[in-house]
């Protein structure tokens, strides 16, 4: 339903943004944030150079 | 603060790459925009202020979700043809973002560039792709004179400067001479970045390196960058994933260092930032994974980018390292090659990296 509403707003229908806190799945794919290894791996974008 | 996590330690940085305009006073025999699918629609339909607001919105909000510190890239074709580029930096600077542009230099002006830095612009980065006549043959005669000319105006008002080279056979006996160049005029950070033959430079697949030419052109590199190291203060950029297995056998990167950041979850943790910490957005609202890796995801704004970026199924694949022709060397979760440059050559995004020697 939050997603749903949250589509909304952004196809034009002034409603507030609403957003669900961080799902178990997002939680696994941004693990690295966590355990801190962004920091120590140079991945291709994190310079924000290139384009 | 915002940028900071709990424990006060800042956040790692989540790029949106945001091609605000496709339209471009130059027309380099290398760009991917050129002779793009999505080209046509990029120019026609190029997105609203109020689109533009509506994505701003939704990409600081998502990354803040995410523990991420929000960073969009304005690039284009050159984002400063765009009349409300100003009032977009503002918006995006006051919404919490941090404000890197990526241009050309024809329109740095001393009073463009006092302008961006008022607004928040912490970089702006230009492109130097060989000596004069070698760039100028890629890009339009005076291009470099201009980017030299932009670069000392930007230096000068405070804003980093930072210079990506796009490297082939053609320019790269020039890629130290540019990166000294870099030094003596006191850019901030230089990097190189490998020509993927789409777009325009689809017809460029003869100025790729073998494997074998790629690993001797890094090492001569490396040893280059270390003697200017010696001397100047300019950064060296490492985005190119071949550094991984150069580093590795040269013992920069050790067995532990990898066993310690790879958790064995068959899930990629660094390399290329394919579904990690990057979303490029075209100036039509089309969503790639990478700007260089032509397969759409999705529309902004469409749809959110949560739901682009975590429930795209090609993302997912992307992000799960059997499924890479490299998946059994050491080093793939930290590197993964460039599944961009796979594509162009073989049609097969998880093909190995046909310039990959290890
Ligand atoms: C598309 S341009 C946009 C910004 C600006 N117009 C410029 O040229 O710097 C961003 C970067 O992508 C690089 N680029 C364009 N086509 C490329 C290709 N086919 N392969 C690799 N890099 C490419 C450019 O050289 C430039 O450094
Ligand atoms: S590489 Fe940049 S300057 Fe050259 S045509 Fe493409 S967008 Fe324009
Ligand atoms: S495919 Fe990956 S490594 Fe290649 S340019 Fe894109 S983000 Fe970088």
């Amino acid at each position: 339903m939050i997603e749903y509403i949250q589509e909304k707003y952004l196809q034009g229908e002034q409603k507030p943004l609403m957003y669900q806190p961080i799902t178990p799945k997002e939680e696994q794919v941004f693990r690295y944030v966590k355990n801190g290894s962004l920091d120590k791996v140079m991945s291709c974008a994190v310079c924000g150079m290139c384009g | 603060m915002a940028g900071n996590d709990s424990s006060g330690k800042q956040k790692p940085l989540f790029t949106l790459q945001w091609h605000v305009t496709a339209r471009c006073d130059q027309r380099c025999k290398h760009c991917y925009m050129h002779k793009s699918e999505t080209y046509p629609s990029e120019i026609k339909n190029e997105l609203s202020y109020e689109d533009c607001k509506k994505i701003v919105d939704d990409f600081v909000k998502t990354t803040s979700i995410w523990g991420f510190r929000p960073r969009i890239s304005f690039i284009g074709g050159d984002p400063l043809l765009r009349k409300d580029l100003y009032q977009l930096i503002d918006y995006a600077y006051k919404k919490g973002a941090q404000v890197v542009v990526l241009g050309n230099p024809y329109h740095v002006t001393e009073e463009s560039a006092r302008k961006m830095k008022e607004l928040g612009v912490c970089r702006y980065q230009v492109s130097i792709d060989g000596m004069e006549e070698t760039h100028d043959y890629f890009r339009k005669p005076v291009s470099f004179k201009d980017s030299v000319r932009a670069i000392k105006i930007l230096n000068k008002t405070g804003i980093r400067t930072a210079v990506m080279f796009t490297l082939s056979k053609k320019n790269s006996d020039d890629l130290l001479k540019v990166a000294e160049l870099c030094c003596k005029l006191g850019v901030y950070e230089f990097d190189f970045a490998r020509l993927i033959p789409i777009g325009n430079g689809a017809d460029m697949m003869d100025e790729l390196f073998s494997p074998a030419e790629m690993r001797e052109f890094l090492l001569k590199v490396h040893n280059g960058y270390e003697s200017l190291k010696k001397r100047y203060t300019t950064k060296f950029g490492t985005k190119e994933n071949l550094w991984k297995p150069l580093y590795y056998e040269l013992g920069l990167i050790k067995d532990k260092d990898i066993d310690s950041l790879d958790d064995n979850s068959d899930m990629v943790v660094g390399g290329c930032s394919i579904g990690i910490n990057y979303i490029p957005v075209l100036a039509d609202g089309t969503v790639y994974l990478c700007r260089r890796l032509p397969i759409s995801i999705g529309k902004v704004p469409e749809n959110s980018f949560r739901t682009i970026f975590i429930n795209s199924k090609k993302a997912d694949e992307m992000r799960h390292l059997h499924n890479y022709g490299c998946s059994k060397c050491r080093l793939c979760a930290v590197c993964r090659g460039c599944p961009a440059i796979s594509k162009a050559i073989t049609s097969n995004e998880f093909a190995r990296d046909p310039q990959c020697w290890f």
